[in-house]
């Protein structure tokens, strides 16, 4: 029992006293919990589970397949480069233009040599009669590689800014801010009547009755009140209605209308709102080859050949908290592939042959083997437009300007053109970007050869490949939010504090991404969460697992030509055999070679002249009487695309040969 | 006008402390249930409790590496049993027994003929080994985290120059498996192993540890025999404290490792299954140019 107190009154004390009062601290501690007033269950909804913890994971997984359509058209020389087993130096032979074989799309020859090259599958045993493309080969092109050296590097990157660019040359300084610019007039007939039409370098992203605000036109009539009205497009395309993403037509006379190249704009327009246009940046989220994994993709093999890859990102990538460049939460990052320009051993054989053949180039190209990545746009040709991918190399456009110096280890890259609405508050892709690069061999053949018997211009085509490819990872909402005032509601309520219209925004919802159209007039589109799909059928849903959202990415990564030449005219050149013996067999060597004929045939009688035609090439290579010479006439093919690039040695897959004669097997056998 | 009491107190009363006067101040407590309180916290934080944390189940590649933690491309898994006529003698010894026992055992000594090797006989294409993966090497009181099973094969060591399989009696029971990016033309099961990123990363030093156990599954005669990274010298008498614990014969350590970002294993012998100590099988930097190896003998009859 616990111990008594006993207090006693003061007055018991004297009889002056008084009582006084006396206090006690006594604590009460309370040890109950309390107790439910009835039974309590609760239901716990695995779906409800499921889509919280979705919606709260900012983690994404990427894997995928890889389906590289790659080859070598674009191939330093027809030569097959060896060890020499006896002496250990790096040797070549050249490959005849009869010995040349197409692949499955690689050019190359089968060997016909044994113990020269090493079977690919590496058991040091013949490699007869194996294919061998030219360099660059499958160790420099393929997207899966056995060399323990990357040919290219992935990447995943985001959309974090964006900048301006001027597309066409002026002097005014024009440029992609001020709108698209015009680059050609054209006269566009219908029903008798002449409508004005305008080229764009790039795509104009414009339909039909679409509004356009023109700027630097001339208003030849004086009527058309251009910087006063907005004017509708009137149909797409040229006279024959081809190029429409490039070509518009406005119900405009052309006599009272005329433009400025790279200086006249446009801008499209909706309810007054006018489109910005503008080239997006990417920033890297990933850094090197030890953030993904790459292997040969299970009986992965496409159409031509080549295997297929699997790719796994080790990387978790995480977008809590990034924007992209207008300011929203992202709804988009992009798979980036680029070129590994370090893609084989620096002492592998073939690299050894070619930094000996540039060795007298300049200290800083000699020991490359590819040239510095460009970047630019597939546009128009014409001479005023900078970015032009394919020109690149064109002595035409010896002043235009690219994105140069490109390398694979980039944080940031630039990306598409892009037009962006604020009425409608989206982006539109209006370009891709491409790469460009070739090889230093190829580049600068013209002064490699410069001191040789025979020598060569430089072959300026390169290979060019889209970088980024787009992974949509959430999606705006097909409608625009109502817009939401608060400027009203703070003039009604006189509510003045910047903590009260703060909180007041967040009760209305407004996201900190909204477009403040006048102050404190918001409008938006709703980001879609994952897994809700809205009236119009906007929005995405891919697998949640482990906390992470998992990805699949099925990809093609193409590798092509800079300008496929889809042309060619026949060159002929008379020699004298046995005079031109060795300008012959090397003519024969030419890969553009197409066939010799013997002009003189009816000079030589009889026995003689079956002498010199039984065996080919080889009886006029025997042939050595040059008092009475054989006069050849020898053709070869010249192929030529869009732009002047150089020689090409193999022809586009878009060329025509329908008007040679072509000689039927059935004629022959 | 007020309506409480007045009291006077004298002075002469007051004494040497404070006079003080009680009021009394009363409340009416009324109870209230504490339903919104359970409703909102209590039931909220009960069903936070009940439901399960996501487990990360990503799994992920790992390459071999040697015992200096560089990649080794490929790496060969040579088995050697006892040869049936010592057996048989009743003092089994192990292929090549003169020479140390050291290498791959032949096929005819699993009793495999040439038409079984030349014609990939069900029975031969369909006899593998089994890498078992445990989280301890104690027998018994480990847990198995996974498997992965590697078929025979007809490779380059078990063919002539010809490329035709070489006679059971001269065909080594050995596989190579290769990187599949390196060595596409190769075989790659068992190459690599998949595990838990996580794991390793939050291990000490970032080196996770596992141990592996072979066991040789002969489609031929229906046996599973267990096999072991280090000679039995006397296959009566295996005592299990042999076999078990770190220095034990049976299970050999592998240690995952993320190297600055790059994930490896590799095997660790301990002095028993090191070949170089020649006991062992486990021979991941060899002096002589060829791929790392592993051996593993047969453990008992």
């Amino acid at each position: 029992m616990e111990k008594n107190t006993k207090i006693l009154l003061n007055k018991t004390r004297t009889v002056d006293s008084v009582n006084v009062n006396t206090q006690f601290n006594i604590s009460m501690e309370n040890t109950n919990k309390p107790i439910p007033v009835n039974d309590i269950d609760t239901n716990i909804n695995a779906y409800e589970v499921f889509e919280e913890e979705r919606k709260e994971s900012s983690i994404y997984r990427f894997y995928g397949i890889l389906n590289g359509v790659v080859s070598n058209p674009i191939y330093n020389d027809n030569i097959k480069i060896y060890e020499n087993s006896n002496t250990g130096a790096v040797e070549s032979k050249k490959i005849s233009s009869s010995d040349i074989y197409e692949k499955d799309g690689w050019i190359g020859y089968f060997n016909d040599e044994t113990n020269e090259e090493l079977e690919l599958i590496g058991d040091n045993e013949s490699s007869l009669c194996e294919f061998f493309p030219f360099d660059p080969g499958y160790k420099r092109l393929s997207i899966l590689d056995s060399d323990g050296s990357s040919n290219y590097l992935m990447k995943i990157t985001y959309p974090y800014a964006q900048t301006d660019i001027t597309l066409v040359q002026n002097e005014f300084n024009i440029s992609l801010k001020d709108g698209l610019p015009i680059i050609e007039k054209m006269v566009v007939s219908l029903h008798g009547r002449d409508y004005v039409a305008f080229k764009t370098p790039i795509n104009h992203g414009l339909q039909p009755r679409d509004l356009i605000n023109l700027y630097n036109f001339y208003d030849l009539s004086g009527d058309l009140a251009l910087s006063q009205r907005s004017k509708a497009v009137f149909k797409l395309g040229d006279n024959e209605g081809k190029n429409t993403d490039r070509i518009f037509v406005m119900d405009i006379d052309p006599l009272d209308i005329d433009f400025q190249a790279g200086v006249s704009t446009i801008k499209r327009i909706k309810n007054n709102y006018e489109s910005s246009y503008y080239v997006r940046i990417l920033k890297s989220l990933t850094t090197g080859y030890t953030d993904y994994d790459l292997f040969p993709a299970a009986f992965g093999v496409n159409y031509y050949e080549d295997d297929v890859a699997s790719f796994n990102f080790i990387k978790d990538i995480d977008v809590e908290g990034l924007k992209d460049n207008l300011g929203r939460p992202l709804s988009e990052l992009f798979l980036t592939i680029v070129k590994n320009d370090n893609d084989s051993q620096p002492n592998s054989v073939y690299n050894r042959y070619w930094h000996n053949q540039q060795s007298q180039l300049p200290a800083n190209i000699k020991d490359r083997f590819w040239t510095r990545i460009v970047g630019g746009y597939v546009t128009e040709n014409n001479a005023l437009v900078n970015y032009n991918i394919r020109a690149f190399g064109d002595p035409t456009y010896a002043t235009n300007s690219w994105f140069t110096n490109i390398d694979e280890s980039d944080e940031d890259f630039h990306g598409d053109i892009v037009e962006y609405n604020e009425y409608e508050l989206l982006e539109r892709s209006l370009e891709n970007i491409y790469h460009r690069l070739n090889t230093i061999y190829r580049e600068n053949l013209e002064s490699i050869t410069k001191n040789s018997n025979v020598p060569v211009p430089s072959k300026r085509e390169g290979y060019i490949y889209q970088p980024h490819s787009r992974i949509k990872i959430r999606e705006f909402s097909s409608f625009i939010h109502p817009t939401v005032d608060l400027q009203t509601v703070f003039d009604k309520y006189n509510i003045t504090s910047p903590q009260e219209q703060e909180k007041l925004k967040q009760d209305y919802k407004v996201p900190d991404y909204a477009t403040q159209i006048s102050p404190n007039v918001y409008r938006w589109r709703d980001l879609l969460g994952i897994g809700e799909i809205d009236g119009m059928g906007s929005g995405v849903d891919y697998p949640f697992e482990s906390g992470a959202h998992y990805m699949y990415l099925n990809n093609r990564f193409y590798l092509q030509r800079q300008d496929p030449p889809c042309n060619f005219y026949l060159t002929a050149e008379e020699i004298l055999i046995p005079q031109d013996k060795d300008k012959f067999e090397d003519m024969l060597n030419r890969p553009t070679f197409y066939k010799y004929d013997i002009l003189n045939i009816d000079d030589f009688k009889g026995g003689q002249s079956s002498s010199i035609t039984q065996n080919g090439v080889a009886s006029l290579l025997d042939y050595n009487n040059s008092g009475n010479p054989i006069k050849l006439d020898v053709r070869f093919f010249s192929f030529f695309g869009v732009y002047e690039l150089g020689v090409r040695d193999v022809a586009g897959a878009c060329v025509d040969y329908n008007v040679l004669d072509i000689t039927d097997i059935d004629e022959n056998c | 006008m007020k309506t409480v009491n007045s009291k006077k107190i004298l002075v002469s009363k007051l004494g040497a402390s404070g006079t003080t006067i009680d009021i009394p101040l009363s409340t009416n407590f009324f109870p209230v249930d504490n339903s919104e309180l359970i409703t909102h916290q209590f039931v909220e934080q009960e069903k936070e409790k009940v439901i399960n944390q996501i487990v990360d189940n990503k799994k992920i590649i790992f390459r071999p590496a040697d015992d200096s933690w560089n990649i080794i491309e490929e790496f060969k898994i040579n088995l050697n049993f006892f040869t049936p006529t010592s057996i048989q003698n009743g003092s089994p010894v192990y292929h090549n027994a003169s020479n140390g026992s050291n290498g791959a055992g032949v096929y005819s000594e699993i009793g495999f003929i040439y038409d079984d090797l030349f014609c990939r006989a069900n029975r031969f294409i369909f006899s593998f080994m089994r890498l078992l993966f445990y989280d301890n090497p104690n027998s018994g009181d480990n847990r198995l985290l996974f498997f992965s099973d590697i078929y025979t094969q007809i490779g380059k060591d078990q063919q002539t120059p010809n490329g035709l399989p070489l006679p059971p009696d001269q065909s080594p029971i050995s596989i190579r498996t290769a990187d599949p990016l390196l060595q596409p033309e190769m075989s790659h099961e068992g190459y690599h192993i998949y595990w838990y990123p996580d794991l390793v990363d939050n291990a000490p030093n970032k080196e996770y540890e596992m141990y592996m156990t072979l066991i040789f599954n002969n489609a031929s005669t229906g046996k599973s025999i267990l096999m072991a990274p280090s000679k039995t010298l006397n296959p009566f008498n295996v005592q299990i404290g042999d076999l078990n614990g770190e220095e034990g014969k049976l299970h050999l350590k592998v240690i995952l490792k993320n190297d600055n970002g790059v994930y490896k294993y590799r095997f660790v012998g301990n002095n028993q299954q090191l070949s170089s100590n020649g006991t062992g099988g486990v021979n991941l930097n060899p002096t002589v140019p060829g791929p790392s190896s592993l051996t593993f003998w047969q453990i008992n009859v």
